[in-house]
């Protein structure tokens, strides 16, 4: 083997030797094909010499001693098909033009089509969704990841779970993939597998924290969704509820080594998406005053540039905002240099790091009596404050402080044309402190005399990928990719906390200063994981894909042999617009089908029958049980198959068709044991379930008008999703802790499943049966509880439109829409149990002004019994939305520049104004349908509980390049 | 091809190779420190500490379950109209005693009870396994563990029902016991802690919540002999307790930290009555900050128990307890001057003059009110003399909740 290599590289050296004899300069331009415009950062590859040259900002390239000889030139550049040409290099100067034409569909994109294997959307043998959040950030401005990505993707629905800066969201991508564990994807920035939790530390009422608020969207030039196990099964476990792919931004590799300054500034509100009127509470103008507006600013400069033998891209970004309402607010500043080096035709070193300080301050809202929305909506009467006074909210303190690191560093060897090895470490490393306190000055039920609460929270992940992957022709039009690898991902978690109450001074406030200690505990955390995968590629007369390939898992466990697990993947797509019977009209035409499994292992603990802790009792320290487990636990599998067209045509259109059907078995679900058993100081988990999946994808986008002044581009998504808990192994549904989310055969997970109430009760003479006292009546309740609908949709989908006009304006907007949800209106319950909800009150004074027998007593009794706040089933809405999501108006002033003669100082110039959740059209009666009191991780949904709406946003934004 | 080949070779060999080296790998991981697994507690040594968590966790049931209790008996009152800190729709439910099944101020005790009981039961079950050296620590392990195994077996029969007149609990997921037969198992934890009891307090301790099943079921004549064994002036109560780490739930839900609850207004005329009833019953005025607008307009006072401030123990049961069961029985044996000397010296425990006139039921009831002030006997009290304040129809016990419900396939 070895002999091999030397052989090989000894005969490339002899050819190379051999070309100085004769060999030539060839220079040439590469432009775009329809505006003629010169392209910058173009890349033109000589195969077979494994040598090329990048263009000059004039889009001019050079590439020296190229032997004479007839050669095969690629040229690429992002956004644009890619063109090979076939030349006989024969002169000692030579000059080669070329003209690439705009790719509007993305045909030439490169798309992940494993763990270690990239492709281009022509070949993809599954479903695509990628972002390109670099084109989207040129108007708009983004939080967050989530923001980024909301109604991009078809069967992707990402909820947040309240209006916080930097709060938790939640991802549904497809059906839902698993039916255990917290059902969110995988996420991956430049192949560093990263944190998504939700931290809360010590609460403020139900809302934590989402550590993915800690990346700067900025920095992000795109993000791919791989939706399901078909498409992920090489990422193995874990990524059974699909994998988010990051890239981070890098620099142009540009001749002539020209350095970009790029600054840009967004300034702008946060506002109400909607007035506290809407609930018909007395005490709105109140809420309204306090629930106000606030301003934000996102400034990031960066400098990015390249030459022939490295990259760059290094930003600065800063980023205040106030969310609605007092205390609200997040502060991030983070730093990104990303790098790559080519040190020589051989080798590709990269790193992407990045460095990021988060502050966030939380308001206290939902299930709490120190929240400003507990205390402005239940207000009896209108009078607001009844559970604690305005100024001792106002005193109470939360600060978190997230510092992270997110890192990686990666070379690629490439020894012998189409021989890769690859190697990468990635790093996660976010630490949390959280400070909280509570002024002795004021009251507060539960402390004495002030608190002071401290978390600590560090978590570190680190992942390591080393592949081999080699590219070979067995026979002539026949390609095989073949890629073997390992995965491994370790990751520890360590907490601590600390409460004290008692304090002598508002001012001092260090938990020293307490003189009764409440409560300190740590935990610490450590786990792997390691898989190995193969992958081989077959592409056969750029017709006929096939890829196979595998992956076997291993996961820790405690007290138990490692569990392990293999999944398998196929895949095959045919491109029928090859045939010579396809007309010209299409540019792809092309039937796939791919089959993957991933799943779940189960987590540290699981299978160990039973763990023991120590409680701090008054009469000392005792055993209590922490961990309840299960010796026969398995992992759990999802299966997913997918079948889908992508059809491309007059060049300026695109369609995508996939269906999916996803199956889980052996699910692991924490399964609460009745109380009698005493077992339920945590939830055993049990491989009961099996869950069924399936639903269709549809997207359709075009460029129907384009001229040099006028473009017009649209993106159509829709997809129907449904599944259905198929198996609990005969065991009983599983209920939130609030009695309304089930888990239970023969309904959506998750389902609403409550008692209903149909009017009220008659009596054997159909009279209205009243409450003993007589003021109420008594409702007609259903005998078994009944499905009331989902929290998450069963159709969504998207609309966007870019127009560009005038050449330089350009109009975007996009749309989302969600159909086949509900929420439960828990707010609404307590305004009326707290008397303060006008329409409610309007119902009983309309009963008790009725008289016994008449139509109207029995109208306004069925009325206020449908209203009763007992019956939950009375509160589960209908909560389809229509969403105006994002609109901008920009106006490039670069054509401008150039023409003024200013172009070359000022690269380019770009002003906008933006908006977004600008206009909501919902059945849903509350605020917003869109969050949950819980945060976003628990079983209960879609449940509104005196949270906070997610603001509405107007705002400008300059871009200027250098 | 060959290099194909040969890579193939080298690919499939690392696998091979990198199969067992990946079991092994991601099995070396520190393991946790705030766990222990099930055999390590197995142990004499480690006897102490599994006895006080059996203890730690009953404590922590009895708070929650005392104040739910009250809620329920006519001693505490839930006034959301004029009380700022009264807003659980939960607590204003059982004050009322329309209570859900899913009533989730009565899931918190319901859930500690069962964990109480298994605790109390997987105790044993260890000890019985573990050969001791230290022949008084296995007395005292079976001791505890059938104290505490039969008091929440017994809490089951007094609180907790299938339905609004039918009391009872269930234990493993197994049917619904009814009360008589929960009394029963009760009775048999508490003879075998009996016949463990370390002294003669320990004793006493039990012979009076042996009494106490047989005096709640009407059986005076089974209770008497127990009682007469039972604890005597002097002895110190038996107790749940609490610290700040472990908070009385008293405090926080119907005392000065946050009050839901508040102490019905006859226990005000008890003292205006007679000012040394303060003594043991320890009351006062809400301040006005506490109340809504309308409550101050109405010009009343509202009152709050005093008794359980941060850090403040429960009495289980106390000698004056165990004077005042033998004074009932006396009464109904027709014997009221035993009675009145009975209830005297209680009285007098609390500096309280003597009681002048004839000991009636009527009287030993409002002793019983007065002596165990908001220790949650008072619904029990008025529900085995038929004297609820609450119509027909309401709940007369806790529900066994919706989660028993939805998990134990025998409902």
């Amino acid at each position: 083997m070895l002999r091999k290599l030397l052989t090989l590289t000894f005969a490339f050296l002899l050819s190379a030797g051999m070309a100085f004899a004769q060999s030539s300069t060839i220079t040439g331009t590469v432009v775009d094909a329809q505006s003629g415009e010169p392209l910058a950062g173009a890349n033109v590859f000589i195969q077979g010499l494994s040598t090329g040259a990048a263009t000059n900002a004039n889009g001019v390239f050079e590439i020296d001693d190229v032997p004479y000889g007839t050669y095969t030139f690629r040229t690429t550049f992002v956004g644009y098909r890619t063109v090979n040409r076939e030349i006989e290099v024969d002169a000692a100067e030579q000059t080669v033009n070329f003209e690439l034409q705009p790719d509007l569909q993305n045909l030439d994109q490169v798309v992940v089509s494993g763990i270690a294997g990239e492709t281009s959307r022509a070949v993809s043998q599954i479903a695509v969704s990628k972002v390109n959040a670099e084109e989207l950030q040129e108007a708009n401005t983004y939080s967050s990841v989530s923001e980024l990505l909301t109604g991009k993707a078809a069967g992707v629905n990402i909820q947040p779970a309240s209006g916080n800066p930097g709060g938790g969201v939640r991802f549904t991508i497809r059906s839902g993939g698993s039916l255990g564990g917290n059902g969110q994807p995988v996420i991956y920035i430049d192949g560093t597998r990263i944190n998504n939790a939700e931290v809360e530390g010590f609460g403020v009422g139900g809302q934590g924290i989402g550590v993915l608020s800690d990346l700067n969207p900025n920095d992000i030039a795109s993000v791919e969704i791989l939706k399901g196990p078909a498409a992920a099964a090489l990422y193995g476990s874990r990524g059974s509820n699909g994998v988010v792919l990051i890239e981070t931004k890098s620099g142009k590799g540009i001749q002539g080594g020209d350095v970009n300054v790029d600054f840009r500034s967004s300034y702008g509100l946060n506002t109400k998406q909607e007035s506290y009127e809407q609930i018909n509470i007395l005490s709105a103008e109140e809420a309204d005053s306090v629930i106000d507006s606030n301003p934000f600013y996102d400034n990031t400069i960066s400098v990015s540039g390249g030459t022939q033998y490295v990259r760059y891209y290094t930003s600065l970004n800063q980023r205040y905002a106030e969310g609605l309402g007092p205390q609200n607010k997040q502060d991030r500043q983070s730093f990104r240099g990303n790098f790559e080096a080519y040190p020589n035709d051989q080798l590709t070193v990269r790193a992407n790091t990045s460095y990021t300080m988060n502050e966030i301050q939380r308001p206290q809202n939902d299930n709490n009596i120190f929240g400003w929305l507990g205390n402005l909506i239940l207000a009896p009467g209108g009078n607001t404050y009844s559970f604690t006074p305005r100024p001792a909210i106002e005193a109470i303190e939360d600060n978190n402080d997230f510092k992270r690191f997110v890192g990686s560093v990666s070379a690629t060897w490439t020894p012998i044309e189409n021989l890769n090895f690859n190697g990468s470490i990635g790093y996660d490393n976010s630490n949390l402190r959280q400070t909280q306190f509570y002024s002795p000055n004021f009251g507060y039920a539960g402390i004495i005399n002030g608190e002071r609460a401290i978390y600590n929270r560090d978590n570190e992940q680190i992942t390591y990928d080393a592949n081999i992957s080699y590219l070979y022709t067995p026979v002539e039009d026949l390609q095989i990719t073949s890629i073997v690898g390992t995965q491994i991902f370790n990751r520890r978690n360590n907490t601590s906390f600390i409460s004290k109450n008692d304090f002598a001074s508002s001012s001092i406030k260090n938990v020293g200063a307490g003189a009764l200690f409440i409560s300190g505990d740590e935990s610490n955390f450590h786990a792997r994981d390691a898989g190995l995968f193969t992958q081989h590629d077959l592409n056969f007369d750029d017709t006929y894909f096939v890829s196979l390939g595998g992956r076997l898992d291993y996961a820790s466990a405690i007290g138990d042999e490692a569990p392990q697990i293999f999944y398998p993947q196929a895949r095959a797509a045919v491109r029928l617009d090859q045939f010579d019977f396809m007309p010209e009209t299409f540019d792809l035409f092309k039937v796939r089908a791919a089959y993957g499994e991933t799943g779940a292992l189960p987590d540290l603990l699981d299978g160990v029958n039973l763990l023991y802790g120590a409680s701090a009792y008054a009469n000392g320290r005792g055993a209590v049980i922490s961990e309840v487990g299960n010796p026969e636990i398995v992992p759990e599998r999802v299966k997913e198959l997918e079948i889908g067209l992508d059809v491309d045509f007059l060049n300026n259109y695109g369609a995508q068709i996939t269906y999916y059907n996803q199956n889980s078995t052996d699910a692991i679900i924490d399964f609460e044991q009745a109380p009698s058993t005493g077992l339920t100081f945590d939830d055993p988990p049990l491989n009961v379930g099996g869950v069924r999946g399936q639903g269709v994808e549809f997207g359709f986008n075009g460029t129907p008008i384009l001229t040099e002044n006028t473009q017009l581009d649209f993106n159509i998504t829709a997809s129907y999703q449904t599944n259905e808990v198929e198996d609990l192994g005969g065991a009983q549904p599983i209920f939130d802790g609030f009695d309304v989310n089930v888990i239970k055969v023969g309904l959506p997970r998750s389902a609403f499943y409550v008692t209903t109430v149909d009017g009220a009760l008659r009596d054997d003479q159909g009279n209205i049966v009243t409450t003993p006292s007589g003021e109420a009546p008594v409702p007609n309740v259903s005998d078994e509880r009944q499905f009331l609908g989902q929290p998450y949709p069963e159709y969504n989908g998207s609309f966007s439109m870019t127009f560009r006009f005038l050449k330089n304006f350009e109009l975007y907007q996009l749309w989302d829409w969600a159909t086949g949800l509900s929420v439960y209106d828990n707010t609404e319950i307590f305004t009326i149990l707290f008397a303060n909800n006008s329409e409610y009150s309007a119902l009983q004074e309309a009963f008790s002004n009725a008289s016994p027998g008449t139509a109207e007593y029995r109208s306004a009794a069925d009325a206020l019994a449908n209203s009763n706040p007992n019956y939950d089933g009375n509160f589960i809405e209908d909560a389809d939305y229509v969403k105006l999501r994002e609109l901008s108006l920009s106006y490039d002033f670069s054509s401008v520049l150039a023409n003024s003669g200013l172009g070359d100082a000022i690269r380019n110039l770009r002003l906008s104004v933006a908006g977004r959740n600008l206009l909501t059209f919902t059945e849903y009666d509350g605020i917003d349908p869109e969050v949950n009191f819980t945060g976003s991780r628990s079983l209960t949904r879609g449940a509104d509980f005196l949270t906070l709406q997610v603001p509405r946003t107007f705002y400008g934004t300059i871009n200027i390049g250098f | 091809m060959r290099i194909f080949k040969n890579l193939i070779f080298t690919g499939l060999l690392a696998g091979v190779l990198l199969l067992p080296a990946c079991d092994n790998f991601v099995n070396e991981v520190d393991d946790p420190i705030d766990v222990v697994n099930s055999q390590a507690l197995t142990t004499e040594d480690q006897v102490p500490f599994y006895m006080t968590g059996v203890k730690g966790r009953y404590d922590i049931f009895h708070d929650n379950m005392t104040v739910i209790a009250c809620g329920l008996s006519d001693a505490c009152v839930f006034q959301s109209e004029f009380v700022s800190d009264a807003t659980f729709p939960t607590f204003q439910d059982i004050d009322i005693g329309e209570i859900t099944l899913d009533n989730n101020s009565v899931d918190g005790p319901f859930t500690t009870i069962g964990q109480a009981r298994f605790l109390a039961d997987d105790f044993l079950s260890r000890v019985a396994e573990i050969e001791f050296s230290d022949a008084a620590l296995k007395q005292e392990a079976l001791y505890t563990g059938n104290l505490y195994g039969g008091l929440a077996r017994y809490n089951y029969a007094v609180y907790f029902g299938l339905n609004e007149n039918e009391g009872g609990g269930v234990i493993d997921a197994g049917p619904f016991i009814p009360s008589s037969e929960m009394f029963a198992l009760a009775s048999d934890k508490l003879q075998a802690a009996l016949n463990n009891a370390p002294t003669e307090y320990e004793a006493r301790v039990v012979n009076s919540l042996l009494g106490r099943i047989q005096l709640y079921q009407g059986n005076y004549d089974a209770a008497e002999p127990f009682l007469e064994a039972g604890m005597v002036e002097g002895d110190a109560p038996l107790q749940a307790e609490y610290s700040l780490e472990s908070q009385n739930a008293w405090a926080a839900q119907a005392g000065r930290s946050r009050n839901q609850y508040t102490i019905d207004e006859r226990f005000q005329d008890y003292i205006d009555e007679n000012p040394q009833e303060a003594n043991r019953i320890p009351i006062e005025v809400l301040p006005e900050s506490e109340l809504q607008d309308a409550g101050v307009a109405a010009g009343r006072d509202f009152y709050r128990q005093t008794k359980y401030e941060e850090p403040s123990d429960i009495n289980i049961m106390k000698w004056q307890e165990n004077h005042l069961m033998l004074a009932e029985i006396a009464v109904r044996d027709g014997n009221p001057a035993t009675a009145l000397t009975l209830i005297n010296e209680v009285r007098a425990s609390h500096d309280i003059d003597p009681f002048v006139g004839v000991v009636t039921m009527d009287v030993i009831l409002e002793e019983r009110d007065k002596e165990l002030f908001v220790t949650g006997e008072r619904m029990i009290d008025q529900r085995r003399t038929n004297t609820f304040h609450l119509p027909e129809g309401t709940w007369r016990y806790f529900p066994i909740t919706q989660s028993e419900r939805n998990q134990n396939e025998n409902f």
